[in-house]
């Protein structure tokens, strides 16, 4: 139906003989085929269709030694294996074959993860040099990881073992890295010699040998049961065996481990037991982790007798609205049949037993011993349409952007703009998309999804642009509601991706038994909601650790964070600072301002992640750090400046945990349509701006003062003068930097509030700058851009030798020991141990691996930082800025330097007064304040 | 909440039980409010940074605050511009709209009663105003006016100080038929229908009359208990402000009296300057309370 589908449009596209590519090649390249992001323009099911169906026939042959490699690649033994090894990321190698005939073949890899930072393999794969297709761009190799099994806490709930990784040989065909296709990818190899090239961009993988195979047929359940054991009678004994999905023989990614369901007193825990009102229980696993498709979950069980057995599972999908979560099961290694391929969980509020083979449940058989049964996230049938959803995305952007180059972002309703005649064939392309977009609607409605679902999305836009294209007039009036209405979509198609599942246990039970219940009944049900009630008044669950050592100090560590991230630090300390130190730590999650815990005496010894240091300190409640022994070291983990903020008079009280500072982000594509390059200096970045307005485009530069501090500090002036007891901003340098800092809105007219996704993604602001996580959200978020943009270092200054000063603005926070702790040397190993860079990045590592890439954790420590998962290129930009990066000094009286530099601002850009007099005005204010606050705290 | 007058002994021994079944009540409200009360009097006379133990600086404090704070005035400044905007005019919203809804067939009250209160009770439903009144050039306010071609560029709604504070009053009156609204109509149902038909013989023309003779007078103690309320919320504003202009707002334009109080307690750690001021601000309200309550007593039958 696919293939079928983007004929028609191909058909369309050309009775219409429109100008552009037609849908079915990657439409991007119309705008950005000079860009050097997109490299291959082939999809798979292009590259299927452009060849003859040729099949080869029972070929199998194994290479082990590659003809040539490169990088850092060599081969040696591992574990008892000659095998060649790639450590560092860009090694890579080639290997030949000789096949028989022309035709269609599978590729296998034998191979061994090796230890590394980063959590995965990948590689791009040619085939004579060139990269057969996009897919082929980048796969995936899984590596696997095994915890030992739940433990229990001092409350008696369950809590997480660590997981360590397996290093062990495993074979496997190469799938999609989104696994939208069921069967392995087709490659096309000609007869004779083909060189086989595997460039891995993440490494440290030992690989033995490759192999090339021809494609085989599959087989569906009708040939399965007709090829195993012919007597119907034989079936499995009266009692299931029952495989708690929480205890797994291994998964491929860190993050699925054991969940908490308190919602079902049904959910069985690791014992087989009843779930339980009073205490957490680890009872499932995956809950909104085990979406990603690729993830795999592996189980071992034993059979006692040889027989017809049936298969189900207990799971929940609630969160993927109206369609469904796909699965592909592997029986021994292997799907068994092609309907295992795709077992298709729908929407459902609660659990739900799920059968294999639905309400005629499929009976397999087994003999009797051990096997292994593994499920797999896999796109399934949606995930085909996302590639196509995507690229109408990036083509609906284009025209969206295309249309306020002509209009600018808020038209002028009374003026007719002639679009139809400034925009070429602007009718045709929108009717070309609505249609398209119907049709893909109508396919997916055919492969089961429920109507109704969130897929009033896609009607939306076909209703808009089949409006506009009747009435082109209107556009101007409704742009933007086009806006919205494709970011809704691109949302929309970024769930489509998901494939969530929250498993409670698998079953194996004689065949023809009858379906089991998958959920409580009312009054059961009640019962235990109530006796959860009543548990709830017992035990505290604030606190997550707590003593296991006798005679040893205990250190009361608070954590102003929210409760995954604290379960993980709680995690960390039990697993590592524990054992190491033999100190006892009561790790508790506090929301609350230090200050009142302070005044009721109920302070803890060590706070991490708390704010207002400074002020603390200046009232005596903090204790000095750079006395204590270890700390000269410790320094030497931050950037220079890193201390800044976390400094009164001279001592230093805190250690910094997580810095953010400001990075510039830029468009690739449009810049370079308008043919501009990124902005090096703020001069760049005005003459950048200009381009961009003449197109009707605009610029985000955040109306905060710390674009005022990053010109400040880049023209060497410093904020205060030295000894912190008025601001420096009396100083010409200051007032320059100010005003440049204003004319932003003024003489440029940028917008002063704005959202970065919505108009990133939709090309209107190709150019912005903020805090670098913003990188994530937008990775996250923005799917249909990805590889259009690049972060790199904000506007510099030439400085007086002509050396460009880049210096960003950052913020953080630290960690901190309180003047009332008894024990402060246990408190600063311990806090010294937190803000190592081994454990700052195991728990950035776990928190990514938990929340998702989009949470990607900001240390402040310098080698932490480079360990994050970026890629090469972003982690030496990022490690690069951090180390020309600065703080804004606090003061006891800072609080009012922020406001009043805004209400400077705001002066001059609301109220038009000039920036010189507006800043000098508040400045008195300031400085006023800065003098009370000292008499009050008895300085000078 | 005082006990009666001399031979103590034998009158609570006569009403145990009654005071036992005020225990509850009276213990919670001596520590958690008039203890709380008197704690701040107290520190009002001292400089407390919440930290460090409380130094006696006698009426410094006072001093400081009537005669070295030019925050504090534009704080009253708006405080006063908030209570007698919002304060009256809410106070005779909530008069009429329970006196209109009052005239209403039950079914249809009951619909209005929760339409009117709705806001009140949903607590802090009241930042949907920051995305009407979003600076953003999408925000919906400034794109209606963009689309009518009324203005060029986005409007900074909320950091525009001329109009900070009149949105802020006009959230604070949307969200404000609250608990007097309810004792209004509570109180309008409670009057017994034969004073009406009384009115009727004596001669009441019209239904103003009605209001002005009948329904107001028998309303005293509601009318009061509203006054109260009304008084309290109009002084003691600050939520709204923060949530929508933030804290401090640009150029302190919806900087209310209690925000100043929070700002020099937790911001600037001068909890015994906050106290001073909130001690001010109590003795302020309960004069206004006073004030209010002489002038319902004498029209109505309180």
């Amino acid at each position: 139906m696919r293939r079928f589908l983007a004929g028609c449009i191909g058909l369309i596209m050309m009775v219409s003989q429109l100008p552009f590519a037609t849908l079915a090649e990657t439409p991007a390249v119309t705008d950005a085929a000079e860009t050097e992001n997109i490299s291959s323009v082939v999809k798979y099911t292009d590259y299927i269709s452009g060849y003859d169906a040729a099949q080869s026939e029972g070929f199998e042959q194994s290479v082990y030694q590659p003809s040539q490699y490169f990088g850092d690649a060599s081969v040696t033994t591992v574990s008892g294996v000659e095998a060649t090894v790639f450590y560092a990321d860009e090694s890579g190698a080639v290997y030949t074959v000789l096949v028989p005939k022309d035709g269609w073949y599978h590729i296998a890899v034998n191979y061994c993860p090796l230890e590394s930072k980063s959590s995965e393999i990948q590689f791009s794969f040619k085939i004579n040099g060139c990269v057969p297709y996009d897919e082929a761009e980048n796969l995936t190799l899984n590596r696997f990881y095994r915890d030992s099994g739940i433990g229990f806490d001092f409350n008696g709930n369950d809590i997480r073992t660590a997981k360590s990784e397996i290093f062990d040989w495993n074979y496997t065909p190469l799938y999609d890295s989104f696994r939208i296709y069921s069967e392995p990818l087709l490659f096309h190899l000609q007869q004779g010699e083909n060189q086989i090239g595997l460039d891995f961009t993440y490494a440290a993988v030992a690989i033995e040998y490759v192999s090339v195979y021809s494609a085989s047929k599959s087989i569906g359940y009708r040939e399965y049961t007709a090829s195993v054991e012919s007597n119907p009678d034989l079936v499995g004994p009266d009692d299931a065996v029952i495989i708690q999905a929480e205890t797994p023989d291994y998964t491929t990614s860190k993050a699925l481990y054991p969940t908490y369901d308190r919602q079902s007193s049904m959910t069985l825990s690791e014992d087989n037991t009843e779930n339980s009102p009073r205490f957490l229980k680890l009872n499932t696993i995956g809950q909104s982790t085990w979406k990603q498709p690729g993830q795999t979950i592996s189980y071992r069980f034993t059979l006692e007798k040889d027989g017809f057995y049936q298969i189900g599972i207990r799971a929940k999908q609630n969160e993927a609205r109206g369609i469904f979560s796909t699965r592909r099961v592997r029986i021994d290694g292997e799907v068994p049949f092609d309907e295992l391929s795709n077992l298709q969980v729908p929407f459902g509020n609660g659990w739900q037993i799920v059968m294999l083979g639905g309400d005629t449940p499929y009976s397999f058989w087994f003999s009797a011993g051990e096997h292994t049964i593994e499920l797999e996230a896999v796109s399934g049938i949606l995930g085909e349409y996302t590639n196509e959803l995507e690229d109408i995305v990036a083509l609906l952007n284009n025209l969206y952007r295309e249309i306020i180059m002509v209009t600018g972002t808020s038209p002028d309703t009374y003026r007719d703009y002639k679009l139809e005649r400034q925009i070429p064939d602007l009718q045709e392309r929108m009717t070309g998309y609505s249609s398209f977009l119907q049709n893909i609607k109508d396919d997916i409605l055919e492969n089961g999804v429920q109507k109704g679902s969130d897929m009033v999305v896609i009607d939306q836009l076909v209703r808009l642009l089949d409006s506009f294209a009747e009435k082109p007039r209107t556009i101007p009036d409704r742009l933007s509601n086009f806006q919205d209405a494709i970011s809704s979509f691109s949302s929309w198609i970024l769930s489509l991706k998901e494939q969530p599942l929250e498993m409670d246990y698998i079953f194996i039970e004689k065949f023809g038994s009858e379906i089991r219940d998958a959920n409580a009944g009312i009054i059961a049900s009640v019962v235990f909601r109530i006796k959860m009630f009543l548990a709830s008044f017992m035990g505290d669950y604030y606190e997550m650790s707590s003593e296991e050592y006798e005679d040893s100090p205990t250190l009361k560590v608070w954590v102003n964070l929210g409760r995954d991230q604290t379960q993980v630090i709680s995690d960390l300390i039990n697993n590592e600072f524990k054992p190491q130190y033999k100190v006892n730590v009561e790790l508790s999650l506090v929301k609350q301002s230090l200050v009142t815990a302070i005044a009721a005496d109920r302070q803890p010894d060590v706070s991490l992640y708390a704010g207002d240091i400074v002020n603390l300190a200046a009232r005596n409640a903090l204790l000095a750090l750079d006395g204590i022994e270890g700390f000269g070291e410790t320094k030497t983990w931050f950037s220079e400046n890193a201390f800044l903020p976390y400094t009164y008079n001279g001592s230093v009280y805190g250690i910094p945990l997580e810095q953010n500072f400001l990075m510039m982000f830029y468009r690739v594509d449009i810049f370079s349509e308008l043919g501009i390059t990124p902005p090096a200096t703020w001069e760049e970045l005005c003459a950048v701006i200009t381009t961009l307005q003449k197109n009707k485009l605009t610029a985000g530069i955040p109306a905060s003062a710390s674009i005022f501090e990053a010109l400040l500090f880049q023209s060497g002036c410093s904020f205060y003068n030295e000894d912190y007891s008025a601001t420096a901003f009396d100083d010409e340098r200051a007032v320059a930097a100010f005003t440049k800092w204003t004319e932003f809105y003024t003489k440029y007219r940028l917008p002063q509030s704005y959202s970065v996704l919505v108009r990133f993604r939709s090309g209107e602001m190709p150019l912005f700058i903020d805090n670098y996580t913003t990188y994530n959200t937008l990775a996250v978020g923005a799917p249909e851009i990805s590889g259009l943009w690049k972060m790199t270092a904000i506007p510099g200054t030439y400085d007086g030798d002509g050396r460009l000063d880049n210096t960003t603005v950052s913020g953080g926070s630290a960690g901190v020991i309180l003047k009332s702790c008894k024990d402060t040397e246990t408190a600063f190993s311990f806090l010294r141990w937190f803000a190592s860079a081994d454990v700052q990045a195991q728990y950035g590592i776990n928190i990514e691996n938990i929340l998702g890439s989009g949470s990607r954790y900001d240390p402040a420590n310098l080698e932490a930082l480079s360990q994050m998962n970026w890629s090469a290129e972003n982690a030496e930009i990022l490690t690069a800025q951090i180390r020309q990066s600065s703080f804004e000094p606090v003061i006891p009286a800072s609080y009012y330097v922020g406001r009043n530099l805004n209400n400077a601002y705001r002066a001059v850009t609301i109220k038009g007064q000039t920036p010189r007099e507006a800043l000098y005005s508040y400045n008195v204010d300031i400085n006023a304040e800065i003098q009370r606050k000292r008499a009050e705290l008895g300085i000078d | 909440m005082k006990s009666d007058k001399k031979p103590i002994g034998k009158q609570i021994a006569s009403n145990k039980t009654l005071y036992l079944m005020m225990v509850p009540f009276t213990v919670l409200f001596f520590t958690f409010t008039v203890f709380s009360v008197v704690i701040a009097i107290v520190l009002g006379f001292t400089d407390y940074n919440l930290i460090e133990a409380p130094q006696f600086v006698g009426f410094s404090n006072y001093v400081r605050m009537f005669l070295d704070d030019d925050l504090l005035l534009i704080a009253v400044k708006n405080t006063l511009i908030f209570a007698i905007v919002t304060g009256p005019i809410s106070y005779f919203l909530c008069l009429f709209f329970a006196w209109m809804i009052n005239e209403f067939p039950r079914f249809i009250r009951m619909i209005l009663t929760f339409v009117f209160y709705a806001p009140s009770i949903s607590g802090s439903i009241y930042i949907v105003w920051t995305y009407i009144f979003s600076s953003d050039s999408y925000g919906f306010i400034n794109t209606v006016l963009m689309n009518l071609g009324l203005i060029a560029d986005p409007v900074q709604w909320l950091s525009d100080t001329r109009y900070i504070l009149p949105i802020v009053i006009l959230v604070q009156l949307w969200s404000s038929l609250g608990t007097s609204f309810l004792a209004f109509i509570a109180g309008l149902q409670g009057i017994d229908a034969a004073l009406y038909e009384a009115g009727a013989m004596d001669g009441i023309k019209n239904r103003f009359q009605e209001l002005r003779y009948i329904t107001l007078p028998a309303m005293g103690p509601q009318l009061m208990f509203a006054a109260v309320m009304q008084i309290g919320a109009a002084f003691s504003v600050s939520a709204i402000c923060v949530a929508l202009a933030g804290n401090p707002s640009v150029d302190y334009a919806a900087y209310t009296i209690v925000m100043h109080i929070g700002d020099y307690a937790t911001t600037r750690y001068e909890m015994g300057y906050a106290c001073a001021l909130s001690t001010v601000l109590f003795a302020v309200m309960f004069l206004t309370n006073e004030l209010v309550g002489k002038f319902l007593r004498k029209h109505t039958n309180l």
